[in-house]
């Protein structure tokens, strides 16, 4: 337990060196950098009667390593809820045996910062194009299987092929996209759920490329208007490029 | 909180939320970032409860009456229907109410309309579906249930699949 009666509740570690933003509500206050070498921990204590987990304690962890990234600092972001016994387990558990890798990592990764990009098909519009494709199922249309007169079931499997022929356009609609994405030095694509899906994806792309990124987003939206909408967040610390 | 990395590129065709609502975040911190050796870590009560899958995940028969739905509306277009523009309103105005229901239950509240107008003995029906409260979801279930058995017909139920079958 630290002097102040709490654990040591881990956000990144950075260079040593870096200023420790403001702490503001959530899981952890009294932020501070613990150094080792060449790096540092970035801290925040903790008290340890609190269970994590709260939306509050979520939003700090990103809002203070999103500070830290503004700051221009190489930052290698913890996993959510890494709390440790006190500053000096920070060191000799988690600094010390690991400097090297950390190091290597920090070179690797601090002058990059993360994007998800998610993409949708405009539902209207990809049905228009999946009828017009497929004739079967537009004559289906006009047999009435959509409308509302129809059975359940019916209507069921008539949603069910639709949705079939949207899901088989989404594997080069990805493709297209990821290619657009000329300033990504990685990307890690996350599994589809909805049929309206196209791409789920964390993007890795060099801080000096930030602009250009944005900027191909951009266009890929502008290409695609009318029938893939594009979302993009970040700037974020490179929380899915660090490994598990 | 704005930031100087978080400004809007001007294009306009692109959406960039800035700063990350509480989504956002949890689908881009959970799970993710470095990891401190197990046995070091002191106190992770109440994380693991964070780590299921927080997504929403809607059943299969809800997306394809909801595809089926979206190709409908292709029809009342041709047959000088119910104009797209309003029925889109409507889907948002639907899903607009509360945070936690989203866009998608504003469309599963749209298709139990539709399913309500089916009904002949629906006992509910009025102008004011709007105004449904959430804790009519179960209502809606029920109905649902009783439709499906009324409308067992010729063709065989499609097999229901998973939307998590690709995790």
């Amino acid at each position: 337990m630290t002097d102040a009666g709490g654990y040591s509740y881990v956000f990144g570690i950075v260079p040593a060196g870096a200023t420790a933003p403001a702490a503001g509500d959530g899981i952890a206050s009294d932020l501070r950098l613990v150094p080792h070498g060449a790096l540092a921990a970035l801290v925040g204590t903790t008290p340890p009667d609190r269970r994590l987990g709260t939306a509050a304690d979520l939003l700090q962890h990103d809002r203070v390593l999103t500070a830290v990234l503004e700051q221009g600092t190489p930052l290698l972001p913890m996993r959510f809820g890494s709390v440790l016994a006190d500053d000096d387990a920070v060191v000799h558990e988690l600094l010390d045996p690991d400097a090297e890798r950390y190091a290597d990592l920090l070179d690797e990764l601090g002058d990059s910062v993360q994007y998800v990009v998610r993409a949708r098909y405009v539902e209207d519009a990809i049905v228009r194009e999946v009828l017009s494709s497929q004739p079967d199922l537009d004559r289906l249309r006009r047999a009435g299987h959509a409308r509302e007169q129809a059975s359940l079931t019916r209507r069921l499997a008539f949603g069910g092929r639709v949705v079939e022929a949207i899901e088989a356009r989404r594997a080069d609609d990805a493709q297209r996209l990821l290619d657009g994405m000329r300033e990504a030095t990685r990307t890690a694509v996350q599994a589809g759920g909805q049929p309206d899906q196209v791409l789920d994806v964390n993007v890795l792309v060099p801080r000096t490329r930030r602009e250009a990124f944005e900027q191909s987003l951009e266009d890929l939206a502008r290409d695609h208007a009318g029938r893939i909408t594009l979302r993009l967040t970040g700037p974020s610390p490179v929380y899915s490029f660090v490994g598990g | 909180m704005t930031s100087a990395l978080q400004q809007r590129s001007g294009g306009g065709y692109l959406e960039r939320p800035a700063p990350s609502g509480l989504a956002d975040v949890v689908e881009l911190i959970l799970d993710k970032g470095l990891v401190i050796d197990a046995y070091v870590r002191v106190s992770l009560v109440g994380i693991e409860l964070l780590t299921i899958d927080a997504r929403i995940v809607i059943a299969s028969v809800d997306t394809y009456l909801r595809f089926a739905q979206a190709t409908n509306r292709l029809d009342l277009y041709e047959h000088g229907g119910k104009d797209l523009t309003e029925l889109t309103e409507s889907l948002q105005e639907g899903g607009a109410k509360g945070k936690t229901r989203g866009a998608l239950s504003g469309v599963r509240d749209k298709a139990r309309e539709l399913l309500h107008s089916d009904d002949d003995q629906d006992e509910d029906e009025d102008d004011d579906q709007d105004e449904d409260d959430y804790d009519e979801q179960d209502e809606y279930d029920d109905d649902y249930d009783e439709d499906e058995d009324e409308q067992e017909e010729e063709e065989p139920q499609p097999a229901r699949r998973s939307n998590r079958r690709r995790r």
